[in-house]
Parts: C-alpha cells; sequence; structure tokens
C-alpha cells in the first residue's frame, strides 16, 4: 500500500467507515511504515484537538426577547403580495400588448377606395362627359374656344389643389 | 407536541409554535455559529438573522426533508454570507488578537497554568481554523467540531457522500499541515 493512500485510509477511518478488508491492510501498512503510524498519530491527536477546541456557547440575554422584537417588523410575503407584485409586473405588459393590438387592428382595416370625380359621376349614374359634350354642341367656334379655355384652366386648378 | 404539528402551527403565523421551534434548535444553530466564527457577539447576532431568515422563509418548507437540516442549510448559507462580507470589509481584527506561538514561548507556556495552556491551545486551532479555506472550514466545523452525521453533513452541504469523502480528507489534511509546527511527537502542542 502506497502512503498517499494509507492517509486517506486514515482519514476515513477516524468517521469509521473503513471496511474489515482496508482496515487490516491499513493495519499492517502502518506497522511497517513509521511515517505512516507517525501520521495515524497526527490525525488522532487532531481530532482530540478539535473536539477540545469546540465553543459551547450560551445565547446572549434577552435571546428570545430580541428575536420576538424583530420578527414582529418583518412581515411574511403573503400570496396577496406575489399577486400584487404580478398584477404590477402585468400592467405595463397588458398596456404595450394592447397598444400594438389596436395599432394593428388600424393597420389591417379595409380603406375606403378613393374614386376620382369621373368615377363618382358614373356610380352616381351620371355622364361624366354631359358638360365636354355641352362644349362641344356649341354652334360658335369662338365661344366653343373659350369654353375649352376655361375648362381646361379650371381642370388645371382642381388637379393642382389635389396635388397640395 | 409533535414538532410536524408545531412547525405546521408556526407556518400559518402562530408565534408562539415559532419560539418552541428557537428554543429547540437554538443551541444548535449558536453552537454552529460561534465554532465558525469564534466570536460570542458574533454568533448571537447570527443566529438572530438566521431565525429570522427562518419565520420568513417558513411558508415554503414543504416537509420534504428533515426539518432539522432545512433550517442547517438556511444558517449555513448565513454564515457563509457573513464570511465573505467579513472578508471583504477586511474587519477580521480577531485575528491580530490572537498571540503568534512563537519558539521561545514554549519555556513560558510550561510554566502557565494547565487552564491556560489548554485555553492557548484551542485559540492556536480556531486561528488556523480560520486560516483555512471557507468550505474545508465549514465542514470541518460540522463534522469534526459539531459532530454531525456523514450523511447530515452531506445534505446541509448538498453535496455526495464521495464530496464529503474527499473535502473532509483534504481539510483535515490542510490543518494538519498547518498545525505540523505545533504537533509534537507525542500528542497535543509542543
Amino acid at each position: 500500500m502506497r502512503c498517499k493512500k494509507a492517509e486517506k485510509l486514515i482519514s476515513r477511518m477516524m468517521d469509521g467507515r473503513l471496511d474489515e478488508k482496508s482496515q487490516q491492510a491499513l493495519n499492517q501498512h502502518v506497522k511497517v511504515c513509521p511515517a505512516c503510524a507517525r501520521t495515524l498519530a497526527e490525525y488522532q491527536h487532531l481530532q482530540n484537538l478539535l473536539r477540545s477546541a469546540r465553543m459551547e456557547a450560551e445565547p446572549l440575554p434577552y435571546f428570545e426577547e430580541r428575536l420576538r422584537a424583530r420578527l414582529s417588523t418583518a412581515t411574511r410575503p403573503s400570496i396577496w403580495a406575489t399577486v400584487e407584485r404580478w398584477y404590477a409586473a402585468a400592467v405595463p405588459v397588458f398596456l404595450i400588448v394592447a397598444t400594438v393590438a389596436i395599432g394593428l387592428l388600424f393597420l389591417m382595416q379595409p380603406r375606403q377606395p378613393q374614386y376620382s370625380q369621373a368615377e363618382m359621376l358614373l356610380f352616381e349614374n351620371q355622364n361624366p362627359l354631359k358638360e365636354t359634350q355641352v362644349i362641344f354642341e356649341e354652334e360658335k367656334p369662338e365661344t366653343r374656344q373659350l369654353k375649352l379655355l376655361f375648362a381646361g384652366l379650371e381642370g388645371q386648378e382642381i388637379m393642382n389643389r389635389g396635388a397640395k | 407536541m409533535e414538532e410536524i404539528k408545531v412547525i405546521k402551527r408556526a407556518q400559518e403565523g402562530d408565534q408562539e409554535a415559532f419560539t418552541l421551534l428557537v428554543r429547540n434548535y437554538q443551541p444548535k444553530v449558536i453552537g454552529l455559529a460561534v465554532n465558525i466564527v469564534h466570536n460570542r457577539e458574533v454568533a448571537d447576532d447570527l443566529a438572530q438573522e438566521i431565525f429570522l431568515k427562518v419565520y420568513l422563509s417558513l411558508p415554503k418548507f414543504k416537509f420534504e426533508s428533515e426539518f432539522g437540516t432545512w433550517l442547517y442549510q438556511i444558517a449555513i448559507n448565513h454564515i457563509r454570507d457573513y464570511l465573505r462580507k467579513s472578508r471583504k470589509e477586511k474587519d477580521d481584527v480577531r485575528l491580530d488578537e490572537v498571540p503568534e506561538l512563537r519558539s521561545g514561548e514554549k519555556d513560558l507556556a510550561l510554566k502557565l497554568s494547565e487552564q491556560q495552556e489548554e485555553e492557548r491551545r484551542k485559540e492556536l486551532i480556531r486561528k488556523k481554523l480560520e486560516e483555512l479555506p471557507e468550505k474545508y472550514r465549514l465542514i470541518l466545523s460540522l463534522r469534526d467540531i459539531q459532530g454531525l452525521s456523514y450523511d447530515e453533513v452531506g445534505k446541509i452541504l448538498k453535496i455526495s457522500p464521495g464530496t464529503v469523502d474527499s473535502r473532509l480528507h483534504r481539510a483535515r489534511r490542510l490543518l494538519k499541515r498547518k498545525l505540523a509546527p505545533f504537533l509534537a511527537p507525542g500528542g497535543g502542542l509542543k
């Protein structure tokens, strides 16, 4: 047996955790190894010293009274406190989720189609070319030219307003 | 009254029942604390804080382990926190109060009364224990000083029996080395 292993077995022996076979092997080794015999004696001394170094301590006066005073100011975390803590965390989360949901609903809502004036007139069962037709029905070419010019200017103005 | 009933009553907020638990476990908790910090006032204060923690955590105790083991786990964790904080703050002035053993003291020690010699020896062991890394200091305190069983030590420190075995061996070997200059061949201190 090697001395290193013997030292481990000595430590285990101190706790009464050595099986018979290992105990016999250790005993035989210690008989022929003065270093391990000394180690064994040192471990035994060490254990006695540790036991003797044990401090017996009585509590300081009024231990229970002092503790009771501390307990009266300490509050146990109740179920309600846990619920409140969860609630406090849940409110901002709910607000964020609600804002995102409303935003998504708003964005996904089908938009009203925008119709041109001509389309609007068609929906209202009116002829969008009616005004133009009136211009072309003018007999005098000067009047026709003037009306076309004004209609053109008017159309231009409407388009400009739409662009703004 | 059975301990389980007392615990259940204490869990419901019965302070008298909790006081009964404190009375039962107070010697063990203070004993554990004082044998690690080696200061009665600090140990008393730690014990107060430990019982306060136990009181606040009591609703979480589900009877899945022994109440004593659960309480010891809280105590060890609290003491461990204290050791880390005190190491950080470097306020461990107590070590300076322990006189170093010099060779010249050997002759003087012989002249001291038996009681003084005994005290000096205890102080030296405590000082050397304080020099050990925290995990070794705790396991030696639980097993070799408090005399708790292997099983209890494993449960309290949440380590396997194999780890208890190897950690104890390393702790004892290290302490033995630290005390080697003071260990006389025939036993005791030089």
